[in-house]
């Protein structure tokens, strides 16, 4: 008799004391990063993304009239003058340009809020998050 | 979900060309690398640099970055480096760098082709800004992005030396030492 058996195993983000990203789709149901992983979302009925990172609050939403995707990455590395470099980027793209807003994952502070032409964060955009 | 862990090497000047002409040998370790620590200890050292005739170069060092565990995320991509912290009080004195890729490159746009024993005419250098800019390494099989599958798919090459200008202030120039500091800053996006 043949078996198969495949065990995939990926970090979640419930490895972190309060911290994670709920998604909440046109449906009205809500998935939660400590449960899901993220390449596993209906990304194309997510209307709303709520970033939690110590006892902080942030939402990005599809209403602007020009929205075509959420962008969601993180940021990693060392600088000298902060430390160790851990932060969450969140935001959303016209297809064009991303407005992005990255948050300090130690203190939940906004780090800083910019626009990236989508063509420089290209690997970031995937088929599932276009809607 | 786990920050993925990454590491910076320091290889051999003398490093033949063809121990880098593939993503693999690039990935794999390298005769003699060092691995370059981000705190005190195992820094990259650029030697001694004599100005006492007027302006001089250190030494050129040839690094590497790569991933080597990618905490369940497929894709880095944005990757930065800065001289973020430097005690040198002449305006002349700065870091020059260039991105590098293997002999595989033909025709290399982004990078430059590894030279072995490289001295400053074997590149052509940028001086490497001194706060947080816009990508300004690229991968050295010159895409713009990383795949990442427990480790990334190619790394990070390049190779830095410091121009140092007549007049600069002596002294031994390291970490976070007051007046003379000498920090680098690395930086990358994934999902």
């Amino acid at each position: 008799m043949n078996s198969n058996f495949r065990l995939n195993t990926v970090t979640l983000d419930n490895i972190y004391r309060n911290r994670w990203q709920e998604y909440y789709l046109a449906n009205g149901r809500k998935f939660d990063s400590r449960e899901i992983y993220w390449r596993m979302l209906p990304w194309n009925q997510v209307v709303k993304i709520v970033t939690y990172i110590n006892n902080k609050k942030y939402l990005v939403h599809s209403n602007h009239p020009n929205f075509k995707l959420f962008v969601v990455y993180r940021w990693a590395g060392y600088d000298s003058k902060k430390g160790v470099i851990n932060e969450w980027a969140v935001g959303w793209s016209d297809g064009k340009n991303c407005f992005m807003t990255d948050i300090n994952f130690k203190t939940g502070e906004i780090v800083k809020q910019y626009i990236v032409n989508v063509n420089k964060i290209k690997g970031h955009i995937y088929e599932g998050n276009i809607k | 979900m786990a920050v993925p862990t990454s590491r910076f090497r320091l290889i051999p000047n003398a490093t033949t060309e063809l121990a880098l002409d593939t993503e693999a040998e690039r990935l794999a370790a390298i005769a003699s690398q060092s691995i370059v620590s981000t705190g005190v200890g195992n820094e990259a050292d650029f030697g001694e640099v004599d100005v006492s005739d007027g302006a001089d170069n250190s030494n050129i060092l040839t690094l590497i970055w790569d991933i080597t565990a990618d905490g369940g995320f497929t894709n880095a991509e944005q990757f930065k480096i800065w001289m973020s912290s430097n005690g040198f009080d002449q305006a002349g004195s700065v870091c020059k760098f260039q991105a590098l890729s293997g002999a595989d490159q033909a025709g290399a746009a982004t990078t430059e082709n590894y030279v072995e024993n490289a001295v400053i005419g074997s590149y052509t250098w940028g001086t490497m800004p001194e706060s947080e800019p816009a990508q300004n390494v690229f991968p050295s099989d010159e895409e713009t992005s990383m795949v990442l599958s427990t480790a990334s798919d190619d790394v990070i090459m390049w190779a830095m030396y410091l121009a140092i200008a007549a007049l600069e202030t002596a002294g031994t120039y390291k970490g976070t030492d007051a007046g003379n500091e000498l920090q680098f800053s690395f930086k990358y996006s994934y999902s």
